[in-house]
């Protein structure tokens, strides 16, 4: 199986190879610019993110560079820092807190190039009507004049980074998977665009491109993760990474970082000392959907 | 008369103090701007007036609006001491540390915000840590924080937006 697979791959990327020649006119292409041509070839070879060896991704980091100067004229950084030794990441939210000012969606939009024209977005804001817990009885499209609006609560939704994700058991590619921090990603380079994924997640935490994102130059985080902010092309999925690129790096996600009411408190689970843990251990916390067995890293609590 | 000796005395013995009398640092980094009051300029050479009244100037942009009409300046600012804070049961408290004070009556919220699950840490998740103390958030004078208008909603499916943002480029 190992041999067919390296075997096979061998072949791919002596046709690359190849196709790079006949397009670069035998120069050699090592000294030369890719073309856009030579970099589409070579992203279609791509292995898997998960497989591929450290030149191949020094390589894929340069093209999706490459890439986006091309496409939006943009000079961005792509980076693959790892997950961070003894950290689990996880995420409260303090139900009595929210107001639903919808600030966490704003920034998350900004943050990690998101669609601007199909509202692409990884943080939904329910309004729910208060006395009940009913899911169907929410409206995420609310347009309050002001929050909170006297008739509802609300209840802020994204990606529970599950430890048994249902999104990463539907992938007929494994193009998604759950990293050593807890954070699940998607490779979009090997999405094949099914939506399996997005229907089998209990918590609509999942987002299609349909279209390219409709990015303007001005609006591109230049701060980009591979497996997170990176533009994204037309046809595959995404969803919250707790903004990878910046978490690993010791930053707080932007959600948090944008809620004016202090509702959110993200930090590390084997820390006995973090906020979170204090949460966990002293608060009243439960999860959404705990029933479908997803095991979320996301609690929701009130200030009792 | 014997009873109140009595409990002077064992008052005398507690090895622990009331729990106003001292209050510990927080334990983490604060941060947020501090506002000091200048009352020495004018409260040195006149008295003020410590019944509660309506404000005049100079102090008419204070909208006093915190306790429901129990509190007055001199629950949190005493006249012999502008420079620093102090409740009628609280120690005396420096500005930079306002929780010392508010937890005299927030004592739930102040133990919440210790523990991290009240307000908010800034900078980074892992390290020491830094938060917003009271005050970068609350306005002690009306602490309760004031609806406002939410950012928009999502784009509901099969409605068009932005065709002014050169949609025919990236198709929409
Ligand atoms: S919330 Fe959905 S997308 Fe996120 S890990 Fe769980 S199942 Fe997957
Ligand atoms: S849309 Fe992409 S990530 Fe989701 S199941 Fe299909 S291939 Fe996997």
């Amino acid at each position: 199986m190992v041999d067919n697979r390296s075997s096979r791959r061998g072949f791919l990327q002596g046709t690359v190879a190849l196709t790079a020649l006949l397009a670069g006119g035998c120069s050699s292409s090592k000294e030369q610019p890719k073309t856009a041509f030579e970099d589409s070839v070579a992203t279609f070879f791509q292995d898997n993110y998960q497989v591929m060896t450290k030149d191949e991704i020094k390589e894929v980091l340069a093209r999706v560079e490459r890439r986006v100067k091309r496409e939006y004229g943009v000079d961005i950084k792509c980076e693959n820092t790892p997950p961070v030794a003894d950290v689990a990441f996880g995420y409260a939210l303090n139900l009595s807190k929210c107001k639903g000012t919808r600030r966490c969606v704003e920034a998350c939009v900004s943050e990690n190039n998101c669609g601007r024209n199909h509202s692409l977005e990884n943080i939904r804001v329910l309004a729910m009507p208060h006395g009940t817990m009913d899911l169907n009885k929410s409206d995420h499209y609310y347009d309050h004049e002001q929050v909170p609006n006297s008739n509802d609560w609300y209840l802020p939704i994204q990606c529970h980074q599950c430890d048994e994700p249902a999104c990463v058991q539907a992938c007929p590619v494994e193009a998604t998977w759950k990293e050593k921090d807890g954070i699940v990603v998607i490779d979009y380079d090997w999405c094949i665009g099914c939506r399996y994924c997005s229907v089998a997640c209990p918590y609509w935490a999942r987002h299609f491109n349909w279209s390219k994102p409709n990015l303007q130059p001005d609006e591109i985080n230049p701060k980009t993760h591979y497996l997170g902010n990176r533009p994204r092309e037309a046809g595959v999925m995404e969803k919250c990474t707790f903004c990878i690129q910046k978490t690993r790096k010791g930053e707080l996600p932007a959600c948090q970082e944008a809620c004016p009411t202090g509702a959110r408190v993200f930090g590390n689970l084997l820390d006995p000392q973090s906020e979170i843990r204090y949460i966990l251990e002293n608060k009243n916390v439960f999860r959404l959907k705990e029933e479908q067995g997803t095991q979320p890293n996301f609690w929701y609590f009130y200030d009792v | 008369m014997f009873y109140s000796i009595i409990s002077a005395a064992l008052l005398l013995l507690l090895p622990v103090s009331p729990i106003w009398a001292g209050e510990k640092e927080a334990s983490f980094k604060l941060t947020g701007p501090v506002t000091t009051l200048a009352c020495k300029m004018c409260h040195t050479w006149r008295k003020p007036v410590l019944k509660q009244r309506d404000l005049k100037a100079p102090h008419n942009k204070i909208k006093l609006n915190h306790g429901a009409g129990q509190l007055w300046c001199f629950s949190c600012h005493k006249e012999n001491n502008y420079a620093n804070l102090q409740g009628d049961k609280s120690a005396v408290v420096d500005f930079k540390n306002p929780q010392k004070l508010c937890r005299t009556c927030h004592f739930r919220q102040v133990k919440s915000w210790r523990g991290g699950a009240h307000g908010k840490r800034t900078g980074s998740w892992q390290g020491e840590r830094t938060s917003w103390r009271c005050t970068a958030c609350h306005n002690p004078h009306s602490p309760q924080i004031a609806p406002f208008k939410p950012s928009p909603p999502p784009r509901r499916p099969g409605t068009v937006v932005n065709i002014d943002k050169s949609e025919s480029k990236n198709g929409g």
